[in-house]
């Protein structure tokens, strides 16, 4: 638990700091650190930002690797490049399959490059859905 | 949230289905699903994501975000009403991470805490009633 507490603040913590009209809007736009090997952005605030080279997203992969496995891949890319990692932990994937099409994702990738041959482990995934993440426009 | 105040909901969810005359579906007033917040007893808040994220002045919020690792896979909500009262809970039992997985872009989210920062309990609701965000 000792470990959660600093995102737990910062989860609260988050709540007063964006002026808004209309309840708390939060812009959470792609911050990739390519050097930490960590990613975050929420899905609708990444597509509408005014970078056009920045995406992220979180796939769930069947049979990808093998027959009858189960994955998951992080991807986000930017100008200066691009940050992906996978992993099979039950937990990681249980995750992702909480995705909606307006979710925040935050991920970070281990430095070994030899996930399973596919590329970056990841180390752990966040996945949030909340009133005040900007939903996805056309 | 108390549970009875759940059972509570889900009667006037039940009554608003089936006692609704109007051209369009039954919706709930926005007001209704605001995000309320009780330090009292067992802490709760609840709210729901449209409304709230539509709701007047700029402090209410409610959400949830699921953390996993190779450890296992843990939740933290955290909620915050219009006088800026905020609750946040984390917890890593699974019949709570397993609904909080159920939380769409416009859900009903209500979570009860232990007082010390643990979820105890949580709805999640995806109807009609509630309108996008």
């Amino acid at each position: 638990m000792k470990k959660f507490v600093p995102l737990l603040i910062a989860v609260a913590a988050a709540v007063p700091c964006f002026p808004a009209s209309a309840g708390l809007r939060q812009s959470l736009p792609l911050v990739l650190n390519l050097s930490a090997l960590q990613a975050s952005g929420a899905i609708g605030s990444v597509r509408d930002g005014g970078t056009s080279s920045d995406w992220i997203d979180c796939q769930l992969l069947a049979g990808f690797a093998a027959p009858g496995d189960s994955w998951v891949e992080c991807d986000a890319m930017n100008a200066n490049g691009l940050l992906s990692c996978f992993s099979n932990s039950a937990s990681m994937i249980s995750v992702v399959q909480s995705m909606q099409s307006d979710s925040y994702i935050n991920f970070t990738a281990s430095t070994a490059t030899n996930c399973n041959l596919l590329g970056r482990c990841c180390n752990s995934i966040q996945i949030g859905t909340g009133s005040h993440y900007l939903p996805v426009k056309p | 949230m108390k549970l009875s105040s759940l059972f509570s909901r889900a009667t006037v969810l039940a009554v608003a289905i089936y006692g609704a005359n109007a051209d369009a579906g039954t919706k709930n007033p926005p007001q209704d699903d605001y995000v309320t917040v009780d330090l009292t007893g067992s802490p709760n808040a609840s709210g729901a994501y449209g409304p709230v994220r539509n709701s007047p002045g700029s402090t209410q919020a409610i959400q949830c975000v699921l953390y996993g690792d190779t450890t296992g896979l843990n939740v933290i909500c955290a909620a915050t009403d219009a006088s800026g009262v905020q609750l946040a809970c984390l917890t890593n039992a699974s019949n709570i991470t397993t609904a909080a997985k159920g939380l769409s872009t416009s859900s009903f989210l209500a979570f009860t805490t232990d007082g010390h920062g643990v979820c105890n309990n949580m709805v999640v609701v995806n109807t009609s009633l509630d309108g996008p965000k």
